[in-house]
C-alpha cells in the first residue's frame, strides 16, 4: 500500500516536473522559484477554476519557468485577502480576487480589507450577474417581472447574497425601475439560489453566467444580463440596457500582490497573463465559461480601479443601509 | 440501463480499475490516519484531474471519497482518535468496545454497517436519483430547520452521564459556530476583533483538536504512569454473522436512510449523518444506556450512516448539479475544468460521466471491503507500536492534515488549542458528543432560520403551518420536555431525599 503511495507521489511530482517546461518570458531573475496565488475561496468554485486555467495555461505554453501554485483559503474570503497583504512582498506571494473586496471594505468595515492594501498587478476578465425565474413564472422578461413587482407590491421573493456583489446588482437595477419592491430572502450565491427557486421558495434571483451554465437547466428562465454586451454562451439573453433598462455594473477578476513587491514580479506576473489571456485556449475557456474577455495593468489598471472603487461606494453604501433596517 | 452496463464494463479496463483500487486503497490509508482526511486528499488531487479524461477524473475522485470516509474507523477504534470528522461518533463507542477486548468485533461491525451504508447509499443513487432530488428540492427552509431542531432535541439523549453537562457542551457546540463573518449580513461578529475569525471556526481543527489531540494529549501525561494497556491487536477474522445482520436490521436501514437523506441535503455530508443516525438509534435503542461506553448498536448507526451518506449526496450533484457535501463541490470543480455541467442535462450531454459517478461508487464500494478486510491488519499493528513512538507521529499527521486543508498556521494552533480544551473537559468528564452536535447543526439551523424569516417577513407562522416542518417540531418539543416530566415525576415519587439513576441534577 506504501508502494501505492509512493506511486501515486511520484506521479504528482513527475507531472509537476512535465509542466515546468521551458522558459519564455524573461524577467531579470524572476521568477526562481514556484510562485503561489492564494485564492480565498473553497476549491471548485469560480475564481478557483479560474486561477487553476491561468496556472495550467501558463505551464502548459511555457509562459513562465516556475509553476503557478493555487492556495485555497477558506471561510470569508477576508481571511485569504489579509493573509496576502500580510505575506512577504518577495514577489511569490498573489492574491486573486473579485469586487467582493471593495463592496466589503463599505459593508462590513471590521473585515479590515482594503483594496488598496495590495499593489495591483493585473486584470483579467470580468462577469456580469443574470435576472432568472422559474419557468413556471409567467414573467417571460425582465420589464414584465419588474412590472409585476412594482404592481404587486412585495409578493415575488427574489433571492440574494445580502452585502455581497449580487446584492449590488441588484440594488443598481431596482435604482433603474422605480417602485420596484421585491421580498428579499437571503440565499447566498447561484448555487445556494438554485434549489430554492426549483422548489419554489423563491421566484427570482440573481447569479452569475458561470452558475447558468452550470447547471443548464431548462427549468431556470434567464431574463437578463448586466453586461454590455451579450455573452456568447448565453446568445439569446438580452442585456439590461437591450431592455431598456439603465442598469448594469460588471465586476472584474483581479491579481493583486503585497505591497512592496519587486517591480519585476509585478511586471513578470502581469506580462505572464497577458501571454496567457491571449492564448487560443484561454479565449475559448472564457467564453464558455461566460466569462468576457479583459485586460489591464499598470497605471491603466490603476485608474480603472479608482473608476471602480467611484462605481461601488455609492451603491455598497445602499446595501449598508438595506442590511442595517 | 445500457449506460450503466457500458459504463461498468469501462471500469474494468485495466486504467480505469487500477485508479479505482489506487483512489480506495489511498482514501482507506489517509482515512485511517487522523488528520488526514479524504477531503484533503481530493484537494490535491484535484489540479492532477485536469490532466485525466473526464471519466478518469471521477473514477479517482469517487473512489478517494469511498475509501476515506471508512478508512477513518480504524483509529477511532484502536486509539480513540477519529480519522475523520465523519467518524467522530463511531469513536465513542468502538473504543470502548475495544477497551473491553473486542477491538475485532468493533472493527468488523463498523466494516459490515459501512458497507451495507455504501450499497444502501448506492441503491438510491441508482434507482432513485430522480424522484429523491425533487424530493430534496421540496424541503424548504422551514423543514430544514424544523429536522434540525429535532436533531439538536437529542443532545440531551447523546450525552451520557449529567444531562446538565451535556447540555452545556451543547451551548459551547452552538457559541463555537458563532464566530465569524455572519451568514446573513455579511458583518463580522464575535471575532474578538481578530481577522483570523472572520470566516469562523474551520471545523477540521475544532474536531480533531477535541478528538484526536486531546486523547494525544492524555496519553502523553499518563505515560510512564500507569501500567501500559494491554495491545488490543485484532486477527484477520471477520466476525460479523447473519444473526448480527438479523438483530441489527433495523438500526442499519434507519440509519442508512436518515444517511442518504442526510446526504442529499445540500451541503452536509457525512459527519452530520452519522450524528443524526447515531442520535436516532440511541432514541430507539432498548439500552441506550450502553451509548458511549461501547454499543455495537453506536458503531453500526454511525458507520451506515457515514457511508450511506456518500452514495445521498452525489443525488444532487448528478441530477442538479449542486453539491450534497464538501467533497462534492470539488468533484464539481473537476468536471467544470473539463467543460462538463454537473447539471440536470449530465445524463443528456454527458452520460458516460454521469453513470461513471454510479458505477464507480458501487465498484469502490466493494473494493472498500475487501481492502478495509485486509488493510485492518498492517494498520492495527501500525498504531499498536509503542505510544511514545506512535503518538508524536500522530500528532505530526494531524498538523500536516489541519494546514493542508486550510492552508493556515493559524488553524494549527487553534488545533493545539482545542486539543488543550478538550483534554480539561475531557478530564472534568463533560461529554464531548453534545457539542459536536451543537457546532455542526447551529450554523444550519440558524441560516434556514433566518432566511424563513425573511422570507415571511418575520411571521413564524410558516414554521408551524408547514405539516412536515410542524411534525418535526412537535417531536423535537415532546423529546425535548420529556426528560423533565420524567425527572419531575421520578423526583415526585421518591421525595426529596431520594436519588434516581437519571437525575437531571449533578
Amino acid at each position: 500500500m506504501l508502494n501505492l503511495v509512493k506511486l501515486t507521489l511520484g506521479a504528482a511530482v513527475l507531472s509537476g516536473a512535465v509542466l515546468a517546461g521551458s522558459t519564455s518570458i524573461a524577467v531579470a531573475d524572476w521568477p526562481e522559484r514556484p510562485i503561489k496565488v492564494i485564492v480565498p475561496y473553497s476549491p471548485g468554485g469560480s475564481p478557483d477554476q479560474l486561477t487553476r486555467k491561468f496556472s495550467a495555461v501558463l505551464a502548459e505554453n511555457g509562459i513562465l519557468a516556475e509553476p503557478v501554485n493555487v492556495v485555497n483559503v477558506q471561510g470569508h474570503f477576508s481571511v485569504g485577502a489579509t493573509e496576502a497583504k500580510n505575506a512577504d512582498p518577495d514577489g511569490y506571494t498573489f492574491l486573486f480576487l473579485h469586487a467582493a473586496l471593495m463592496s466589503a471594505e463599505v459593508v462590513n468595515p471590521d473585515s479590515g480589507v482594503s483594496w488598496r492594501n495590495y499593489d495591483p498587478v493585473a486584470k483579467t476578465s470580468n462577469f456580469g450577474l443574470t435576472i432568472v425565474t422559474h419557468a413556471d413564472q409567467p414573467y417571460t422578461t425582465l420589464p414584465e417581472l419588474m412590472e409585476a413587482t412594482a404592481q404587486d407590491g412585495h409578493d415575488i421573493k427574489f433571492g440574494v447574497n445580502l452585502g455581497a456583489i449580487n446584492h449590488l446588482t441588484y440594488i443598481d437595477l431596482m435604482d433603474a425601475w422605480p417602485g420596484s419592491d421585491f421580498k428579499l430572502v437571503q440565499a447566498g450565491g447561484g448555487g445556494k439560489q438554485y434549489p430554492m427557486l426549483k422548489g419554489g421558495e423563491l421566484q427570482a434571483g440573481i447569479m452569475t453566467s458561470q452558475d447558468i451554465l452550470t447547471f443548464q437547466d431548462p427549468d431556470i428562465r434567464v431574463l437578463g444580463y448586466s453586461g454590455p454586451d451579450r455573452l456568447g454562451a448565453l446568445p439569446d439573453v438580452p442585456t439590461f440596457r437591450e431592455l431598456g433598462i439603465e442598469a448594469g455594473i460588471t465586476y472584474d477578476y483581479w491579481w493583486f500582490a503585497p505591497i512592496g513587491t519587486p517591480q519585476e514580479a509585478v511586471d513578470g506576473m502581469a506580462a505572464a497573463l497577458e501571454a496567457a489571456i491571449q492564448t487560443g485556449d484561454m479565449q475559448a475557456w472564457l467564453e464558455a465559461k461566460g466569462l468576457t474577455d479583459d485586460y489591464l495593468r499598470g497605471a491603466d489598471l490603476t485608474a480603472d480601479l479608482e473608476a471602480s472603487w467611484e462605481r461601488i461606494v455609492p451603491i455598497a453604501n445602499k446595501a449598508k443601509t438595506a442590511l442595517n433596517r | 440501463m445500457d449506460g450503466f452496463l457500458a459504463s461498468l464494463i469501462g471500469l474494468f479496463s485495466p486504467y480505469l480499475f487500477s485508479l479505482a483500487v489506487i483512489g480506495t486503497v489511498a482514501g482507506v490509508f489517509v482515512g485511517s490516519i487522523p488528520g488526514l482526511s479524504g477531503t484533503m486528499l481530493i484537494s490535491l488531487c484535484l489540479p492532477l484531474t485536469f490532466y485525466m479524461q473526464p471519466v478518469a477524473a471521477v473514477v479517482l475522485l469517487v473512489a478517494i471519497y469511498t475509501g476515506s470516509i471508512t478508512g477513518g474507523l480504524i483509529s477511532a477504534t484502536l486509539l480513540r482518535t477519529p480519522g475523520t470528522v465523519s467518524n467522530v461518533m463511531t469513536t465513542l463507542d468502538a473504543f470502548p468496545l475495544a477497551k473491553k477486548g473486542q477491538a475485532q468485533r468493533a472493527l468488523s461491525l463498523g466494516i459490515a454497517a459501512s458497507f451495507i451504508g455504501s450499497i444502501v447509499g448506492w441503491l438510491a443513487l441508482a434507482l432513485l436519483a430522480k424522484p429523491l432530488s425533487e424530493l430534496a428540492i421540496k424541503v424548504g427552509t422551514s423543514e430544514l430547520f424544523a429536522l434540525v431542531v429535532l436533531a439538536m432535541a437529542l443532545i440531551s439523549s447523546v450525552s451520557s452521564g449529567s444531562m446538565l453537562k451535556g447540555l452545556l457542551m451543547g451551548c459551547v457546540g452552538i457559541l463555537l459556530a458563532l464566530p465569524g463573518v455572519d451568514p446573513t449580513t455579511g458583518v463580522s461578529r464575535l471575532t474578538l476583533g481578530m481577522w483570523q475569525l472572520n470566516g469562523g471556526f474551520h471545523i477540521l481543527p475544532v474536531l480533531i483538536g477535541i478528538f484526536a489531540v486531546a486523547p494525544i494529549l492524555g496519553d502523553i501525561l499518563d505515560l510512564g504512569g500507569k501500567t501500559p494497556e494491554t495491545q488490543h491487536r485484532p486477527s484477520r477474522k471477520f466476525l460479523v454473522s447473519t444473526g448480527d445482520l438479523r438483530r441489527f436490521w433495523p438500526n442499519l436501514t434507519r440509519s442508512s436512510i436518515l444517511g442518504t437523506i442526510v446526504g442529499i441535503l445540500p451541503g452536509v455530508g457525512g459527519n452530520v449523518a452519522s450524528v443524526v443516525a447515531y442520535t436516532s438509534a440511541r432514541a430507539f435503542s432498548r439500552k441506550p444506556e450502553d451509548f458511549g461506553k461501547g454499543s455495537e448498536e453506536g458503531i453500526v448507526a454511525s458507520e451506515s450512516a457515514n457511508n450511506a451518506s456518500v452514495g445521498g449526496a452525489l443525488i444532487p450533484l448528478i441530477t442538479l448539479g449542486i453539491p450534497g457535501s464538501v467533497v462534492d463541490v470539488l468533484l464539481i470543480g473537476a468536471l467544470m475544468m473539463h467543460d462538463i455541467a454537473p447539471g440536470p442535462m449530465l445524463f443528456v450531454t454527458n452520460a458516460p460521466v454521469a453513470w461513471t459517478l454510479v458505477t464507480t461508487l458501487l465498484v469502490s464500494s466493494v473494493l472498500m471491503l475487501i481492502t478495509m478486510i485486509y488493510a485492518t491488519g498492517p494498520i492495527s499493528r501500525l498504531i499498536s507500536l509503542p505510544k511514545q513512538g506512535i503518538l508524536p507521529v500522530i500528532l505530526i499527521f494531524c498538523v500536516i492534515g489541519v494546514f493542508a486543508t486550510t492552508n493556515r498556521i493559524f488553524d494549527v494552533w487553534l488545533m493545539l488549542g482545542f486539543g488543550v480544551f478538550g483534554l480539561v473537559f475531557e478530564r472534568a468528564r463533560f461529554p464531548m458528543a453534545p457539542l459536536v452536535v451543537g457546532f455542526v447543526l447551529a450554523p444550519i439551523a440558524e441560516k434556514s432560520l433566518r432566511s424563513g424569516l425573511m422570507g415571511t417577513s418575520g411571521n413564524v407562522w410558516q414554521f408551524v403551518s408547514e405539516p412536515l416542518s410542524l411534525a418535526l417540531l412537535a417531536a423535537s418539543a415532546m423529546l425535548f420536555v420529556w426528560p423533565i416530566l420524567k425527572a419531575i415525576r421520578s423526583w415526585a415519587k421518591d421525595g426529596r431525599g431520594g436519588s434516581s439513576s437519571d437525575s437531571p441534577t449533578d
